[in-house]
């Protein structure tokens, strides 16, 4: 009985270990394209291994798509990038029936897929298009299948999608709908590289081209890391606590924070409360740790609750962010409730 | 609940019960930590309680009872050992202050809930991998701990200073009244008398003298009766206690007005309550209850503690005989710092002999006028005269109408009457005598003393002026002639 026991615990640390090391080394392949940005990339990592999308937000030419290919790259994953405009239509992303003779002399539909159908796929300045067309996304983000017609048509697995939006370019732009924002798993703000970092970038740029990133696992491997992390043990304590962190964005509930009745219209969804335990417990593998401590929950606490709360006009006016509320709810809700 | 979680705990194999053992450290660790700090909030309240009944007991006087103190250390003990903690609160404690981040409490879930994931042994091996690594770490919360036991420490510190200092601080007076039972005004009369010092009363009512011979007769005569009510009252408990052979020093020592000596003689007795015999304690107690009686409204404290002591020794028990003495011995001190000295007294009654002199005289006639009897001038009628003031004479003092037992004559033609014979001599004398209430009578045995002790008059002053002239050791402060006019009265009788 030992000796199962002895052999089911080697056997559970060799998973947490491959996990740790695929981890490490897409890290390691990203960072020798990506100069700095350490932060956006475990981002991208934990929602990948999580199975969740990615919503990026920074200024143009801060390496978004770059880094996007990189790891679609790294992961040998088929990559899609669709440019978002305004005259973007639904059918341009997912697919259509197109009419086509068949051999026998008659006349089909058949299916187009879209640039959607892809393992990665770059929504690039996606609060371009109008609502309808990013309304499209939905049902591929939630559901991993578009329905065009009658017929559903399942994505391929694993499906990501890592959407760019860029932050101060409001003109001939559509904020995306709330329920779009809440599929977002992340939504991780790509800063503007030190003076090091940017040294770094020009050198690295403008120099002779170095070897490509090499690949590190498949897709089907990140299917099975995704299954893998999500055995993370946490404690009943501690998924009270993000339980209760979520609970006290909602301003109109009795366990809300003074933050959250002076600023928020809305808090966060369900999904909210989801995504920060399994992103805690990703993050723990990543810190070590088999189980998941208040720690992560407070990491993974920022780029999951920033764009689903909804600030009211007042805290609009005062200038307001979601990313102060956040810190304040981080505040004021204890550990041990 | 804890005995249950731990045999579902004990029940998992390998992992699980290492890490009930190595919870079993912290728990104990923990469950000493919080006795410790529950010892010290529990000595913090001791020592409190303790003040406060040391306080208590040097205020009121009586003896400390000191077991009240330990009641919150107990408590505290008590507290500390009921709330021993759990697995689940020394996983929670350890994680948090060992920054386990989460895997103790984590462990503890897992292997309570048995439910087998893929992960879970590993995560409770981990956990008890890293809190052995981290168990050189002590859990107590080291500041507040340490805050806490330095106020733990002031607190002792002062305790055992207020039980040590306190005793040899004199305690304040408490109001005899408190203990009697007097009414809440009895008491403030009472304070506000004793917060002028005896020696300041006595200048008091020196500096007074001036403006009292300015006073009408009526104050004048109440001044002087109640200061003889107050020396009678003491007299009659001097009477009382020498009834009995133990409490004959403390009556002597009344009797020379020491009542400081008075006090620790009563003390004394208290103190040897127990070495009495019934028969004397029921004769004690029944002089007592009749001094009480006699005393009434004159020192009404005074009266209360003496039938406190009468009823005391009444009753068999030795506590209540010896409290009642002692008590009686501190209002004896009082009473008699109340009281003025014995010249300052025959001062006092001789100016208000004058002044009713100078009234007769103003209106012409003799004993017209109610109080203006006036005795003789010998000795032992002034002994009786001394007791008559304090009733007032009455009725015309020519026809020697007064009452009152052991006054002197109402009728001397030499002092109130005629003054022309005084003038033969070119000078108007004027004797101070005492006022009476009647015809002078005089006790049988011859004795001045009983005469002294009429319950109805005053008369310590006269008792001793008694024994002095059958001694012959008169002393010039009790000559009854005022200094002054001394010289003038040596003069006429030459």
């Amino acid at each position: 009985m030992t000796q199962v026991s002895a052999d089911g615990r080697a056997a559970a640390a060799q998973d947490i270990e491959r996990l740790r090391r695929t981890v490490q080394a897409l890290e390691r392949e990203v960072a020798r394209v990506i100069v700095g940005q350490e932060l956006v990339v475990r981002g991208v990592t934990i929602a990948l291994l999580a199975g969740g999308h990615v919503l990026l937000e920074g200024l143009p030419g801060l390496g978004k798509t770059l880094l996007v290919r990189t790891i679609a790259r790294v992961l040998q994953l088929h990559y899609s990038r669709v440019q978002f405009t305004p005259d973007l239509m639904p059918a341009d992303i997912l697919g259509t029936n197109i009419l086509l003779d068949t051999a026998h002399g008659g006349r089909a539909f058949e299916f187009q897929a879209g640039p959607i159908f892809a393992n990665l796929v770059l929504a690039d300045e996606i609060n371009r298009a109008t609502p309808k067309t990013q309304s499209a996304l939905l049902e591929a983000m939630q559901e991993q299948v578009v329905t065009v017609g009658t017929i559903g048509h399942p994505l391929p697995r694993p499906f990501f999608v890592l959407a760019t939006q860029n932050p101060i370019e409001l003109e001939g732009t559509y904020p995306l709908p709330e329920a779009e924002l809440d599929r977002f798993f992340f939504k991780l703000q790509v800063g503007f590289p030190s003076r090091a970092e940017l040294a770094s970038i020009v050198e690295r740029t403008t120099g002779p081209r170095g070897e490509p990133p090499a690949t590190v696992a498949e897709g089907s491997s990140v299917l099975e890391l995704q299954e893998l992390a999500r055995e993370i043990p946490i404690a009943t304590h501690v998924a009270d606590y993000a339980v209760r962190l979520v609970l006290a964005s909602h301003p109109e509930l009795p366990e809300a924070a003074e933050s959250a009745k002076r600023n928020v219209r809305y808090g966060a969804s369900p999904r909210a409360a989801q995504t920060i335990i399994l992103g805690a417990k990703i993050h723990a593998v990543l810190a070590g740790r088999v189980n998941v401590a208040f720690d992560d929950v407070r990491r993974v606490a920022l780029p999951t609750l920033r764009h689903r709360l909804i600030l009211n006009y007042e805290a609009e006016a005062r200038g307001i962010t979601t990313d102060r509320v956040v810190a304040e709810l981080l505040t004021a809700v204890p550990e041990q409730g | 609940m804890h005995v249950e979680g731990a045999q579902r705990l004990a029940s998992v194999r390998d992992e699980p019960a290492e890490l009930l053992r190595v919870l079993a450290g912290f728990r104990w660790r923990l469950g000493f930590e919080r006795t410790l700090l529950f010892g010290i909030r529990g000595a913090i309240a001791s020592a409190l309680t303790l003040i406060g009944l040391s306080v208590a007991g040097w205020l009121s006087g009586a003896a400390m009872v000191g077991w009240p103190a330990a009641v919150p250390m107990l408590a505290a003990l008590g507290l500390a050992v009921a709330r021993w903690p759990s697995h689940r609160e020394a996983a929670f404690s350890a994680d948090r202050r060992l920054a386990l981040e989460e895997r103790l409490g984590t462990a503890v879930e897992l292997a309570g809930s048995g439910r087998g994931g893929r992960f879970d042994r590993l995560q409770v091996q981990d956990a008890i991998d890293q809190a052995r690594s981290a168990r050189g770490g002590w859990l107590t919360e080291h500041r507040r701990l340490r805050r806490e036991a330095a106020l733990a420490a002031l607190v002792v510190a002062l305790a055992a200073a207020s039980l040590l200092l306190l005793p040899r601080v004199p305690a304040p007076h408490v109001p005899a009244a408190v203990e009697s039972g007097l009414p809440a005004d009895a008491v403030a009369a009472d304070v506000a008398e004793r917060a002028v010092p005896p020696e300041a009363q006595d200048t008091a009512l020196m500096n007074s003298q001036p403006a009292v011979q300015s006073q009408t007769d009526a104050n004048l005569a109440n001044r002087v009766q109640q200061e003889q009510s107050e020396q009678l009252a003491l007299d009659k408990l001097s009477n009382a206690l020498s009834s009995v052979s133990a409490g004959q020093s403390a009556a002597n020592a009344i009797q020379q007005g020491n009542f400081t000596a008075a006090r620790d003689e009563l003390q004394s007795l208290g103190d040897d309550a127990d070495q009495l015999s019934d028969a004397a304690k029921q004769q004690l107690a029944k002089a007592l209850q009749d001094a009480a009686a006699s005393t009434g409204q004159a020192d009404r404290q005074l009266a209360d503690r003496e039938r406190q002591a009468s009823q005391a020794l009444s009753r068999p028990n030795y506590n209540d005989q010896r409290q009642a003495l002692r008590g009686l011995g501190d209002q004896v001190e009082r009473s008699g710092s109340r009281t003025v000295p014995a010249d300052q007294l025959a001062r006092d009654v001789g100016k208000l002999q004058q002044q009713q002199q100078a009234a007769n005289q103003g209106s012409g006639g003799r004993g017209q006028t109610p109080g203006s009897g006036l005795p003789s001038n010998s000795g032992a009628a002034q002994a009786g005269q001394q007791a008559g003031a304090a009733s007032g004479a009455q009725g015309g003092g020519a026809d020697g109408q007064q009452g009152g037992p052991g006054v002197g004559s109402g009728t001397d033609p030499n002092v109130s009457g005629d003054a022309s014979k005084l003038e033969t001599a070119g000078q108007r004398v004027e004797v101070p005598t005492r006022l009476g209430s009647g015809p002078g009578v005089r006790p049988s045995d011859g004795t001045e003393d009983q005469v002294g002790a009429d319950p109805s008059v005053g008369g310590r002053t006269v008792a001793e002026l008694a024994r002095a002239q059958q001694t012959g050791q008169v002393a010039p402060e009790q000559n009854l002639v005022p200094g002054e006019q001394r010289p003038v009265v040596r003069g006429y009788f030459r």
